[in-house]
């Protein structure tokens, strides 16, 4: 039980990380920040999940990383959606929206 | 939702990058985390808190900065491949802590690894490598063979051969080939070479090409042969050694026996050698037709290679028909003979796989016994550190992360053990060469390479895996709290039970290969012991030949007979020689000739004609001796009379081959007297002997002599007949020398008088008959060599496992035996009860490797000689030997346990 909550967590914090990065390449901190704004504060990204979910992605060839520097010209890690990445979304993204309808037909239904 | 492939190696790469520049990637973390941090920091201070709490507040919004770093790190790192470089330098630590444990596991595996590989090195060569010809898998050996003449794989006659060429569709080539030893000069220099007439095309089949110069031109019967038949290709080695590899040797003369001229056209390729041994080849040709006698023949080796897309079975079914043919259309020659075709490799190597394959199991039993015993070293290791392992689990590390941690310690010891096998390996297959007896075929083939290497490699992985699984199943029901409980160096019993299967599984094989060292030690005894039927001490035999030269026209015969009737008397003059004989055979160096031969009264046969029924015609081996032979060699005469100085032939008649033949006389053996005379008296009845014929017109048998095992020491005697030099001198003689001193110290003595005599003598070996006859056993002395020694290693290597377990059951359980003694125990009592422990899984292992030693007895069956494979002697005496080696090793540190003081041990811990 306790292990489907975690890959089901995992997952969905995956999904979100691609739909961010999908509209622009940003590093970590504005990650977490887009995120919470996104979900009105809904959802808050903890950062000990945030960073090792982007090794992750990164070692999968889903988003590669850079150093660039900020506005403020500090250098920092710059996250970009790969082409690979892309095609990941939209899949992942599919199969989440299937996941939400059958749910609701379930919770719905009774 | 998987990864696709370029995104795996992708990942891949990225891994093995992060783990060759983890420091970097470290460092890059550092500073990305420093980052967030401070923009969080920022955000907080634009937010209204002060710089310290900002900061603060940042950390803990991040929540155990370490904590997450570790994440951080597990995903990035390659996982297991740092894990492991981890473990295995963990292992190595472990192993530097314990010298002892890792020296007596190192050299268990290199032994029992290198015995392997070296075992390998030769099975490679000689079973398993395919033949050094082209598509050698399609050449096939043929036989003639007949039930009714009790031949088997015999020799095949021209008639045959060009019938085959000629017929066959599933034959793509046939050829013939057939060995002799030429003495060749050329220049000054005169050497003795192994020579082999072939058909022209046999170089073309095999896929040879001379490496100068050129082979025969191809010859299928049809077209007269283009070439000339006074012309030789010559091998590699005789190239460098004789001619100094110089490249005009084209066209050069040697000359041969003295008598004829031939010229070189090329030089075979460096290593071919086929037939074995060959170093001159001459072409043999037959064309379209051949006279009836080449029917009756039977002389030649052939050889063919089975068209491509044809198989095996049709070649041979065609060639069954095709036989059928022959045997209507030509009855007198080859009615109820057939041909026997098998695969040449099989051929060559057939009757050595069994004993080799053998070997090579039973190598891998030590390297198993080996095993066993590390794992069990490893065990007893693994329980010592139960604590460790209870501490490492209670503090959360994974039981499989554990796993990987005894493999990784497996795989290094293996691999440590790889590396010493392979050293000794390489050294034992030196060794093993130099003493492995010369008629193994393609030995010469050897080779320490890229297949041996793989095979050690393999050995060490397998290895590795065995000595590792053994402690991390046995940890897999480590419990917790119990293992926590007590902090004594002690294993639960789980370790124990592991620790006695493993030692029972030792003693288990051990068992299996001292029964077979046993059984092949008394099957060679036997052997050893059996009755040849001759004398073998106080006999001197001496290998030589003369060159044919020596006896030139008009009379070469006659010269013959009277060249070494002058040899044997001088030699016969030498101070502790009593009589001198000559024989064209010694026994067991060699095969003997052998030819047709009929009763002159057999329905057809007629002055010197075959009989028309096939049937009539009966093969013996052919010995050819003078008088004295039998009495020199101590072989009795049990009917009849030995030959004379009387039995020989007129000048005339060896001189003139046109003078008309006379009868001779022969001599022949029981089995002959047994098969073709049965229930008869043979002595007066008269033979002719196909070979004979140009010597005597008939034999008359004066003389039957006791059968000698004269083939080799396993085998009875065939039917053999013998004929007197006198009266057949168409070959050379060597000599047997009956001494009244030890015969080797006449070994000098011989040998000079020889060459005083005449220095065109070449002089292959004197040595002493006893000497012959033990050469002649050195393949049985070989597999028992080898056998022994790796019977004698595994129960080295098994005593120390008992050894082991023993001292480390007195080690755990002395506190025990502390209280037993304090409680009125006598030492006797103490040492029983740990004897009798660490005996039991010995006894277990005996009668469990009974079983198998059951088997594997039964299937070397074939290599044991005058002794059943359920030997009751060789059973008991190595369940004796094991127990009470056991027991030996067992002894010492229960003596310890004897010895043990209650006080002491009371106060411990």
């Amino acid at each position: 039980m306790a292990r489907t909550q975690t890959d089901l967590l995992r997952g969905t914090l995956d999904l979100l990380i691609l739909r961010t990065l999908a509209a622009a390449p940003m590093h970590g901190w504005a990650l977490s920040q887009r995120i919470q704004q996104q979900s009105e504060n809904l959802l808050r990204v903890g950062q000990g999940s945030l960073y090792p979910a982007l090794q992750r992605l990164e070692q999968q060839g889903w988003i590669e990383s850079e150093w660039q520097s900020t506005e403020q010209n500090r250098p920092a890690r710059y996250y970009t959606l790969t082409a690979s990445g892309r095609r990941a979304l939209t899949a992942e993204t599919r199969s989440w929206r299937d996941y939400v309808r059958a749910v609701d037909l379930i919770l719905e239904g009774t | 939702m998987r990864p696709d492939v370029n995104d795996r190696l992708r990942g891949w790469r990225r891994r093995l990058r992060a783990l060759l520049q983890s420091r970097r990637a470290e460092h890059a973390w550092s500073a990305e985390l420093a980052f967030h941090l401070d923009m969080e920091t920022e955000q907080n201070i634009r937010a209204g808190m002060d710089p310290a709490a900002a900061r603060r507040s940042a950390v803990l919004a991040f929540g155990g900065v370490d904590r997450f770093s570790e994440d951080v790190r597990d995903v990035r790192n390659i996982g297991w491949l740092e894990d492991f470089v981890q473990d295995l330098r963990h292992a190595t630590r472990g192993f530097r802590r314990s010298p002892g444990f890792t020296a007596a596991a190192v050299a268990a595996l290199s032994l029992g690894i290198g015995a392997n590989t070296a075992v390998f090195s030769v099975v490679y060569a000689v079973v398993i490598a395919p033949l050094p010809y082209a598509e050698s898998e399609r050449l096939v050996r043929l036989w003639e063979e007949s039930a009714a003449q009790h031949v088997e794989r015999g020799s095949v006659s021209p008639g045959t051969f060009i019938d085959l060429r000629a017929r066959s569709r599933t034959l793509e080539r046939v050829a013939l080939y057939g060995d002799r030893d030429f003495l060749v000069s050329s220049g000054d220099e005169t050497w003795e070479s192994r020579a082999a007439a072939v058909s022209p095309s046999l170089f073309e089949m095999l896929g040879v090409r001379p490496v100068v110069g050129r082979a025969f031109p191809p010859d299928d019967g049809e077209a007269p042969y283009a070439g000339t038949f006074k012309e030789v290709v010559i091998g590699h080695g005789l190239w460098q050694r004789h001619f100094g590899g110089a490249p005009d040797v084209v066209g050069r003369t040697i000359r041969v026996d003295g008598r004829w001229s031939y010229t070189v056209v090329g030089v075979a390729p460096p290593g071919f050698a086929f037939p074995a041994g060959t170093e001159i080849w001459t072409p043999l040709v037959y064309s379209r037709t051949v006279a009836p006698v080449e029917r009756q023949f039977r002389y030649y080796s052939a050889l063919a290679k089975v068209r491509r897309g044809s198989t095996l079975e049709q070649a041979t079914r065609e060639t069954a028909a095709i036989t059928t043919q022959l045997a209507s259309e030509f009855p007198a020659s080859n009615a109820g003979w057939t041909v026997r075709m098998v695969p040449l490799r099989e051929s060559i190597v057939g009757d050595t796989r069994p004993a080799l394959l053998m070997v090579f199991g039973l190598a891998g039993c030590v390297l198993l016994v080996a095993c066993g015993n590390v794992a069990t070293l490893a065990v007893a290791r693994a329980s010592a550190r139960q604590h460790e392992t209870a501490v490492r689990l209670a503090l959360g590390a994974g039981r499989r992360r554990l796993l990987r941690q005894w493999m990784a310690e497996g795989l290094l010891l293996a691999a440590l053990g790889g590396v010493g096998g392979a050293i000794v390996g390489y050294w034992s297959s030196r060794l093993l060469l130099g003493i492995a007896p010369v008629d193994i075929p393609r030995l010469d083939e050897v080779a320490f390479g890229g297949p041996v290497f793989i095979f050690t490699l393999l050995a060490m992985c397998v290895t590795g895996v065995a000595v590792g699984l053994a402690p991390a199943l046995r940890s897999r029901d480590t419990k917790l709290l119990d293992a926590m409980r007590t902090r004594t160096a002690s294993g639960g019993s789980s370790g124990a039970r592991t620790r006695h299967w493993l030692v029972g599984a030792q003693m288990a094989l051990t068992f299996v290969l001292t029964v077979s060292a046993a059984l092949l030690l008394r099957s060679f005894e036997r052997l050893r012991a059996t009755d040849l039927g001759f004398r073998r001490h106080d006999v001197l035999s001496a290998e030589i030949r003369i060159p044919t030269g020596r006896f030139s026209n008009p009379r070469p015969w006659f010269q013959r007979v009277e060249y070494y009737d002058r040899l044997m008397a001088e030699l016969d003059r030498l101070p502790g020689i009593r009589s001198v004989a000559g024989t064209t055979n010694i026994p067991l160096t060699g095969e003997f000739g052998s030819g047709s031969m009929w009763r002159t009264d057999a329905p057809g046969a007629h002055d010197q004609r075959p009989p028309t029924s096939a049937a009539d015609q009966w093969k013996a081996a052919i010995q050819i001796v003078t008088p004295q032979y039998f009495e020199t060699m101590g072989i009795p005469i049990m009917r009849g009379r030995d030959f004379a100085a009387a039995d020989g032939f007129t000048e005339k008649v060896l001189t003139d081959p046109d003078a008309p033949r006379l009868p001779g006389v022969a001599i022949i053996n029981e089995a002959m007297a047994k098969r073709f005379w049965p229930g008869d008296d043979p002595l007066g009845r008269t033979v002719v002997l196909f070979d004979d014929r140009s010597f005597a017109a008939s034999r008359t048998i004066v003389g039957v002599v006791r059968d000698v095992r004269a083939e080799a020491v396993s085998a009875i005697a065939s039917p053999t007949v013998f004929l007197p030099f006198a009266q057949h001198p168409g070959r050379g003689l060597s000599l047997v020398l009956r001494s009244d001193v030890p015969p080797e110290r006449l070994v000098g003595v011989v040998t000079d008088r020889l060459r005083a005599f005449d220095t065109a003598i070449s002089v292959s070996s004197v040595r002493p008959l006893d000497a012959v006859v033990g050469g002649s056993l050195s393949r049985p002395r070989f597999t028992m060599l080898l056998v022994g020694s790796f019977a004698a290693l595994a129960l080295a290597i098994a005593a120390v496992g008992v050894f082991g377990i023993v001292g480390f059951l007195v080690a755990r359980r002395t506190q025990e035996i502390g209280i037993r003694m304090a409680l009125g125990a006598r030492p006797g009592n103490v040492l029983w009860l740990v004897l009798s422990e660490g005996l039991r899984p010995v006894l277990f292992g005996v009668a469990a490797g009974c079983v198998g030693a059951v088997a594997v007895a039964r299937a070397m069956q074939t290599l044991l000689y005058g002794l059943a494979p359920l030997d009751g002697v060789s059973f008991a005496t190595s369940a004796a030997l094991l127990i009470v080696a056991s027991i030996v090793a067992a002894v010492v540190p229960a003596r310890r346990a004897a010895g043990v003081d209650p006080l002491q041990s009371l106060r411990s811990d």
